[in-house]
């Protein structure tokens, strides 16, 4: 990964510049000290990733306890527009890295350039471009070109198939397991290739080939010298869109030259009563590729729809009558402009088999990248599939096109066929033989005869033919293409080793002397048997054949594209991989990413939130106790494993009720009071939850921990109120100075972990049928509209509230203890929940974007909501001061309770930081934790700690965190909330 | 060369599992999973915990995935999720057959284990979930290994 721009907007701001793909700016909030630890991890490239995303608003942002999670940084957040509609922290790969000069950059018109001189191109200066790197075979747009001096390793890869490139170690290759980059790719990895490479890039002169006299002319020819006001807008007409004259290097002529080649094969041209409107049609049985065809056209003409017919043909032939029945999908042009340039380019008005036509002059004086657009394109519409000889299996079937003319007109058929044949020569492709054939008779007493062009099925010319024209608009026909090379690629990789072993079985018998049977030992090679030895012993060497038992092109398709659909990718193996010294420019290109709305994994699921309740306690009356106290709340709160719940297993239709009511079951079951409900966020029951998108499994691991604390940084911890700084707010919210708090953070256990991976494990295997492609199977996601989007997002609120009857459950036990304990009543104690909320949630809001309302989905991951006061969603009890925010900190510090303003909602859709954020892996924790006593440390500081968990202390010691003071200075400072209350730890369980 | 390696990441854990087969890989990624959650050694060592004593009941898995890296994900999700569920520790793993079956992977395999007891198990840490993050089986003619994150 090169390095990001960062621009620093103020003392507590920076500023990633929009460049790349990114669809907006990247904002992070942190002063220069955490800054420098933010820049430690991957986070800000995450942040990056995010800007990247359809339908995003105004800027990722980031708080200051950013660090690295997976797809979104933990601490981010982004709002998406509502019609657009994604919800997902998902994206594509990031990718400034870069490859070396001379790499050839596949265009999208078939032809390839060094990225080097990728932008000196002048046809087209927005090419739309894919590279190994990219394996989505949708076209991109280059957003920006990238030249850098090298500053990192450059390797030198080679794969089976033949190919090498070379790279920075930071350059992403996709692999089975999403892209990597290559220093994590070694010999024996699969990479994703494509053996389609086209021809190398010439420039195009600037010889005119239609102009605007040509256009008049014409008109005037088919109009029969009354054209009326046509000519005039029609010249109108084309000088608006700027593409008159039509020379060799317009942008508009590749485009042409395909719908050219397509139309010869595939389409038919007419004007209405023959000199009305012109018009196209276009026929395939793909709608795909007519849709390929239409965005084509789209760019200057306008295309009908896409029509859809079932067609009844009934064919006679010198022998027999066949009548079939087709389904036909086809959509026309209607423009006499585009009809009269096709035309003009070459394609014939009216039925094409009664008439004398050729290939058009103008393609003989085109350059070769320009040829094979039209050759690749008439194959796509009329060439036979790439297909193996089922009776010999690892024999292709000649290449094929073939013509029906009339009788009057065969001549000028095989002189079509010869053209193509010249142009094919160009290429070094060879052709077998045009042939002749009757082939049917016609109702008016003619007769109409099959012309074919065949075409020699050696495998120099299959793959020569495949590798550089290939086809156009024939998304199938490319993808076989693709695959067949790579079988016949194989093929002769298998005959070359048979040879080879010949050769060593010779060697072997003339200066060893022995047997068969002692050779094949010798050879200890399994890929022949016995029998090859005895073969080439007894009846000498010849050239070698395939194995009888040679893979079946059907299983080796599908080995060769799992998991790459019908990209036309195929996978490939490294087998060297280089460091390279002598390099020392390197390239790149920013390519624009598809749209795509998805509802992505591993974000939502884990909702963990926390919960803040104050007591009427005072310091004094807690500290005599505090042992007792932390010890009654340990043995009371279930933590994790085997510790029986305070609550018995729970009923199937217990966890459905659960799941639809969240908080609201634990009041109505005892746990709790009403007016708790009134402090939690949408009063303690997110909407949509369906309790039948939850899996059995989910409800199975659940049962048991409804109310229970889990592990890892979850806690519960005993606060004193050491600090206001916001007496006012304080006393709405219901803290005062020196009494005891109780602070809550959990989630919804391993019911979510198991709704995440049930989900995860689906879309896994589904995500491909949306047409969606991830980097990271975590990521792995459906559209939000779709069945199983919908259901994913029914099943994650069913998590979510799940997770809030069990912060209530834990509340209405820690009353309880707290009752035991001090043997006081619930008034005396005065236990209230302040605030319930949620720092892992998207969901639906309303803001103001550019000074309009806007429905938006607003992401927050590991980030606070922070409403001001006066907003609608803020519990009528806290309108007036705004919405209170609860960061926790680490174990040995400090929490804090803070408020939200409406800087936040100007900013940060009324976001900010949800903790301190991790710095350190817990592992390293771990190490710098040997040898020292934590909980000591932590007991000299005055805070007592307990954790069921023996390594948790370790990995979860102050250390390994970001200060929070420093966290929340940063989001007070900038104004995006305000301090209210420090609390200071004297007591903490640890899950 | 160690079977078991850790990975570290800022906020979870990881582990690298190495074998000669890919059985081998399974059952050790299976017994770093374990390692991460359980303090193993300070439980007793019951003579019941072998696949050839006589009188041990093994839980049998059988598991199929599309492919290999989900059949990874798939075989310690299958454990932990019998750990959450029936609060039983494996200390014993193997791996009968891992096969391709047209277009998935199919695991037959066993664990022994006993069950939890707060007096003789500690709880190292929990495992919310075996992630699919990083996920990669490695397979060579003679090297097998297989890397998996767990979020903590």
């Amino acid at each position: 990964m090169s390095e990001i721009n960062l621009k620093k907007l103020d003392e507590y701001r920076w500023e990633i510049p929009k460049s790349g793909k990114m669809n907006v700016p990247g904002i992070i909030f942190a002063d220069d000290e955490l800054m420098k630890t933010i820049l430690q991890d991957k986070s800000l490239g995450q942040v990056v990733n995010v800007a990247t995303l359809p339908g995003i608003v105004k800027a990722s942002l980031a708080m200051p306890d950013i660090h690295w999670g997976y797809g979104f940084p933990i601490g981010g957040v982004a709002a998406f527009d509502i019609d657009n509609g994604i919800i997902s922290p998902g994206g594509v790969g990031y990718d400034i890295n870069c490859i070396s000069g001379n790499s050839k950059v596949l265009h999208r018109f078939g032809y390839t350039q060094d990225i080097e001189r990728l932008n000196e191109c002048s046809v087209n200066r927005e090419i739309n471009c894919f590279n190994l790197s990219n394996f989505d075979k949708e076209t991109a747009k280059i957003k920006f070109f990238l030249k850098k001096k090298v500053d990192s390793k450059i390797f030198e890869v080679i794969t089976m198939f033949g190919k090498h490139i070379i790279a920075t170690e930071d350059h992403p290759f996709y692999t089975p397991s999403g892209f990597l980059v290559l220093n994590k790719i070694n010999v024996g990895s699969k990479v994703a290739v494509t053996h389609f490479e086209g021809v190398p890039y010439e420039e195009p002169s600037d010889e005119i080939i239609v102009s605007e006299e040509d256009i008049i002319n014409k008109i005037k020819e088919i109009k029969k010298g009354n054209p009326g006001n046509v000519i005039q807008q029609t010249i109108k007409f084309l000088n608006k869109l700027q593409i008159l004259p039509i020379r060799y290097n317009s942008p508009i002529l590749p485009y042409l030259t395909k719908l050219v080649g397509f139309v010869l094969g595939d389409g038919t041209l007419y004007f209405e009563n023959k000199i009305g409107k012109g018009i196209t049609w276009f026929f395939s049985k793909s709608i795909e590729d007519l849709e390929d065809i239409r965005k084509d056209i789209s760019l200057w003409f306008t295309p009908s729809r896409i029509y859809k017919r079932e067609r009844f043909h009934k064919i006679k032939t010198e022998y027999n009558t066949y009548e079939f029945k087709t389904t036909e999908n086809s959509f026309k042009v209607t423009s006499t402009a585009f009809a009269i340039i096709l035309h003009l380019l070459g394609v014939p008005i009216g039925k094409k088999s009664s008439q004398d036509f050729e290939v058009p002059n103008w393609i003989f004086k085109a350059i070769l990248w320009q040829k094979r657009l039209f050759l690749a394109s008439f194959f796509g519409a009329e060439m036979s599939s790439p297909k193996v000889i089922e009776e010999h299996n690892s024999i292709f079937y000649c290449p094929m096109l073939s013509m029906q003319k009339r009788e009057n007109y065969i001549e000028s058929g095989i002189k079509f066929l010869k053209d193509i044949e010249k142009l094919l020569n160009e290429f070094d492709i060879k052709v077998f033989k045009i042939s002749e054939r009757k082939a049917q008779n016609n109702s008016d007493g003619s007769y109409s005869s099959t012309i074919r062009m065949i075409l020699s099925n050696s495998t120099e010319n299959l793959i020569n033919l495949w590798r550089k024209i290939g086809f156009e608009y024939n998304r199938e026909r490319s993808y076989l293409a693709s695959v067949s090379i790579s079988y016949l690629i194989n093929k002769g990789q298998i005959i070359q080793e048979r040879n080879n072993i010949q050769d060593k079985i010779v060697e072997i018998r003339e200066t060893a002397q022995i047997g068969a049977k002692n050779i094949f030992k010798s050879l200890g090679n399994t890929s022949v048997n016995l029998r090859f030895v005895e073969r080439t012993i007894y009846e000498g060497k010849r050239e070698s054949r395939i194995p009888l038992n040679f893979e079946k092109f059907e299983e080796y398709e599908n080995r060769i594209t799992e998991g790459l659909g019908k990209s036309g990718f195929v996978w490939d193996e490294i087998i060297e991989k280089i460091q390279r010294y002598d390099i020392d420019t390197v390239y790149d290109i920013t390519l624009d990413s598809p749209n795509h709305n998805f509802i992505a994994e591993g974000f939502l699921v884990h909702n963990c939130g926390v919960r803040l309740l104050k007591t009427n306690l005072n310091k004094k009356e807690v500290s005599d106790k505090i042992k007792d106290l932390i010890y009654a709340l340990f043995s009371g709160i279930p933590t994790g494993l085997g510790s029986s719940g305070a609550i018995k297993k729970l009923a199937h239709s217990d966890e459905m009720e659960i799941s639809k009511k969240g908080a609201k079951w634990a009041i109505e079951n005892g746990f709790g009071y009403k007016e708790d409900l009134e402090h939690i966020e949408e009063y303690g029951t997110m909407e949509g939850a369906d309790p039948s998108s939850v899996s059995e499994r989910a409800y199975e691991r659940g049962k048991d921990q409804v109310g229970t604390l889990g592990s890892g940084n979850h806690f519960l911890e005993i606060d004193v109120v050491s600090e206001i700084f916001e007496p006012e707010i304080a006393k709405v919210f219901g803290l005062e100075k020196d009494k005891i708090a109780v602070l809550i953070h959990t989630g919804s256990r391993g019911f979510g972990y198991q709704i995440c991976d049930d989900y995860l494990k689906t879309l896994n295997r589904e995500y491909q049928n949306f047409g969606i492609e991830i980097t990271d199977r975590q990521l792995a996601c459906a559209p939000i509209k779709s069945d199983l989007g919908k259901s994913y997002y029914s099943a994650m609120a069913c998590a979510v509230n799940y997770a809030r009857a069990s912060r209530q459950v834990i509340t209405s036990l820690v009353r309880n203890i707290f009752e035991r304990v001090f043997r006081m009543s619930p008034k005396e104690l005065g236990i209230e929940l302040v605030y319930d909320v949620a720092h892992n949630i998207a969901k639906f809001e309303e803001h103001e974007i550019d000074g309009k309302k806007a429905k938006l989905c607003v992401h927050r991951k590991g980030a606070t909501r922070a409403f001001p006061a006066n907003h609608p969603e803020v519990p009528l009890s806290y309108r007036s001061v705004g919405q209170p925010i609860l960061i926790p900190g680490d174990m040995g510090r400090c929490s804090f309770v803070l408020v939200g303003t409406n800087k936040a909602l100007e900013w940060t859709f009324g976001s900010t930081c949800h903790g301190a954020g991790r710095v350190m892996s817990r592992h390293a924790a771990i190490k710098q934790a040997r040898a020292r006593s934590i909980a000591k440390e932590m007991e000299e500081k005055g805070i007592l700690v307990i954790a069921r968990e023996k390594e948790t202390l370790a990995e979860e010691m102050p250390d390994a965190y970001k200060n929070i003071e420093d966290v929340v200075d940063v989001v007070s400072n900038s104004g995006i909330s305000k301090k209210v209350a420090k609390l200071k730890p004297i007591a903490v369980i640890k899950g | 060369m160690s079977k078991i390696e850790i990975i570290n990441h800022t906020a979870d854990i990881g582990i690298r599992a190495k074998g000669n087969s890919i059985n081998e890989v399974f059952e050790n990624l299976a017994l770093g999973m374990f390692e991460i959650m359980v303090d193993i050694k300070q439980n007793r060592d019951s003579p019941l915990f072998s696949f050839e004593k006589r009188g041990t009941v093994p839980d049998k898995i059988e598991i199929t995935s599309p492919d290999i890296e989900s059949l990874a994900h798939d075989w310690l999700s299958e454990l932990l999720y019998i750990f959450n569920t029936k609060h039983k520790i494996f200390k014993k793993f193997k791996i009968n057959d891992i096969s391709k079956v047209k277009n998935s992977f199919k695991l037959e395999g066993e664990a022994i284990g006993e069950m939890f007891n707060p007096e003789v198990h500690a709880i190292k840490r929990e495992i919310k979930a075996v992630t699919y993050h990083n996920l990669k089986v490695k397979m060579g003619r003679s090297y097998f290994c297989c890397e998996v994150i767990f979020d903590i």
